[in-house]
């Protein structure tokens, strides 16, 4: 198991993937910030940041279709919190639906709140998956830190980060070696009870714990030996350049823009 | 100093808190520019030495290190001039990138920022890592990882390297790679190994261990002699 491989970062040569990793995540943050601020039934707001955003992702050589695909992975959870959105009294009632011992009635308004939220959910799913295309985890985070987020949480996620994947292989190292004796001879059913298998998994979870407590023991040693002295220093982030500024200006002024005439107009 | 030991560890023994003791009266001098051997069964207390040499442990009996005697005051002038290069770089990686890690020991050692970049690019391409500075340890491969865990203390110019099986795991190409990069650089060494062919390529002196205790100390040139 590869679990770095999640993500979905390439690393590529792009305007987009040169930007300052701070300036990305505020226009993300930024981006979201205006999807949630355009009022429900503003179509044509949408689509202008739909399409926004996929000269963006042309920009960073990143196909839409795959940052499409991701962003289905987490819309049934947007789809659960915006199911109640669905009942209000007000507008016209389109249906009537029994629910269990209510009935249930959706109207237009309701109807129409619904489908925006929809959208405005799937659209700020498509910033943060693009986000995360075109900037790898550590510089999202270095990042956080750039902007005011306590160090002492950043070095704690980039560890997490770090040492994720070489967890996952020595869990499925364990589950190998499980497997590899777990035989049955010819004709005797031995699968053992749930209460045993129950146990045997207990015993491996506690492994792993005390694996990963060692671990932990031996990474402070290494930063003791290397003069940690209890505070984390890192590298200075660089200086932003005026190019990277005017264009995430630039962005975030078509953004505006679209937000301002949406709750103006439409 | 003197007579030039750069390593001087006199009656030091140490006891785990779980009572197993893995060091007793260790006595050994190490000579400027001098690459030691540590031989010994599993258990034998290599690794507990290294650990004595810049304080991650410390049990009874004096650890002197360039002079210095190794004590609460000057331990981080000490952990400064040895390298410390542990078995697993999965522990001594623990940077979300290279450039991260190999600049870690100058960063804390309080250097100015350029100072850093310089020592760390010097470090890296004195383990022909250049252009790794961007690429996150967990897609790295085992040899790889070792160079740059090499990188990591190497940049913090230390007058001393300690390394932990050092070459534990690796393929004969990147063992190759490693016996020449050790054999190039001008350190002194300490090597915890099992692997007596590639201490015999590097070192010049092999002290055996076995249940805490030195058991022999040989001077190796081309046969072995009692040293």
């Amino acid at each position: 198991m590869n679990l770095p491989a999640l993500d979905p970062y390439r690393e590529r040569s792009s305007p987009i993937h040169r930007l300052d990793a701070r300036l990305k995540l505020i226009v993300a943050l930024a981006f979201i910030v205006i999807i949630s601020l355009t009022p429900p039934g503003a179509w044509p707001a949408y689509l202008l940041y739909l399409l926004i955003l996929i000269a963006i992702m042309l920009l960073a050589k990143v196909t839409p279709l795959s940052v499409l695909a991701r962003s289905m992975l987490a819309l049934p959870f947007a789809l659960l919190a915006a199911l109640g959105i669905l009942y209000v009294r007000e507008g016209i009632p389109l249906v009537t639906v029994p629910l269990l011992s209510w009935r249930i009635t959706i109207t237009d308004v309701g109807l129409l709140r619904f489908a925006s939220l929809m959208v405005k959910a799937w659209l700020s799913l498509l910033v943060s998956i693009t986000l995360a295309f075109v900037t790898p985890f550590w510089e999202i985070v270095r990042a956080m830190q750039g902007l005011g987020v306590p160090r002492m949480l950043t070095v704690v996620i980039l560890l997490m980060h770090r040492y994720l994947g070489v967890l996952a292989d020595e869990a499925q190292r364990l589950m190998r070696a499980r497997e590899a004796r777990s035989a049955e001879l010819v004709g005797i059913k031995s699968r053992g009870s749930l209460r045993w298998r129950a146990e045997v998994t207990g015993r491996m979870i506690g492994t792993l714990f005390l694996r990963t407590y060692e671990r932990s023991e031996r990474v402070y040693n290494a930063m003791l030996a290397r003069g940690f002295a209890g505070e984390v220093r890192t590298l200075r982030n660089p200086e932003l350049s005026a190019r990277d500024l005017a264009f995430a200006g630039l962005v975030l002024s078509a953004l505006m823009s679209v937000v301002v005439i949406a709750r103006c107009y439409w | 100093m003197h007579d030039g030991h750069i390593v001087e560890l006199e009656n030091v023994s140490f006891t785990y808190p779980g009572g197993q003791q893995a060091l007793s009266n260790v006595t050994l001098s190490v000579v400027t520019g001098e690459k030691v051997a540590l031989v010994g069964p599993n258990g034998a207390g290599k690794s507990t030495l290294l650990l004595q040499l810049n304080g991650i442990l410390r049990g009874q009996g004096k650890v002197r290190i360039a002079g210095l005697e190794l004590n609460e005051h000057n331990i981080r002038i000490i952990r400064g001039k040895v390298g410390l290069v542990f078995q697993d770089p999965d522990d001594q990686l623990f940077s979300p990138t290279v450039l991260d890690d190999v600049a870690f020991g100058p960063l804390h050692m309080g250097l100015p920022e350029e100072e850093v970049l310089a020592r760390s690019a010097r470090a890296l391409e004195q383990v022909q890592m250049t252009g790794y500075e961007r690429r996150i340890p967990h897609h790295l491969s085992l040899g790889e990882k070792k160079r740059i865990a090499i990188a990591t203390v190497l940049s913090m110019q230390p007058d001393i390297l300690a390394l932990d099986e050092p070459s534990a795991g690796l393929d004969p190409e990147a063992r190759q790679h490693l016996l020449a990069l050790l054999k190039s650089l001008p350190q002194t060494m300490l090597i915890a190994s099992h692997d007596l062919a590639f201490v015999r390529e590097v070192c010049t002196r092999i002290v055996t261990l076995d249940a805490g205790r030195i058991t022999r100390n040989l001077t190796w040139t081309g046969s072995l002699e009692q040293g």
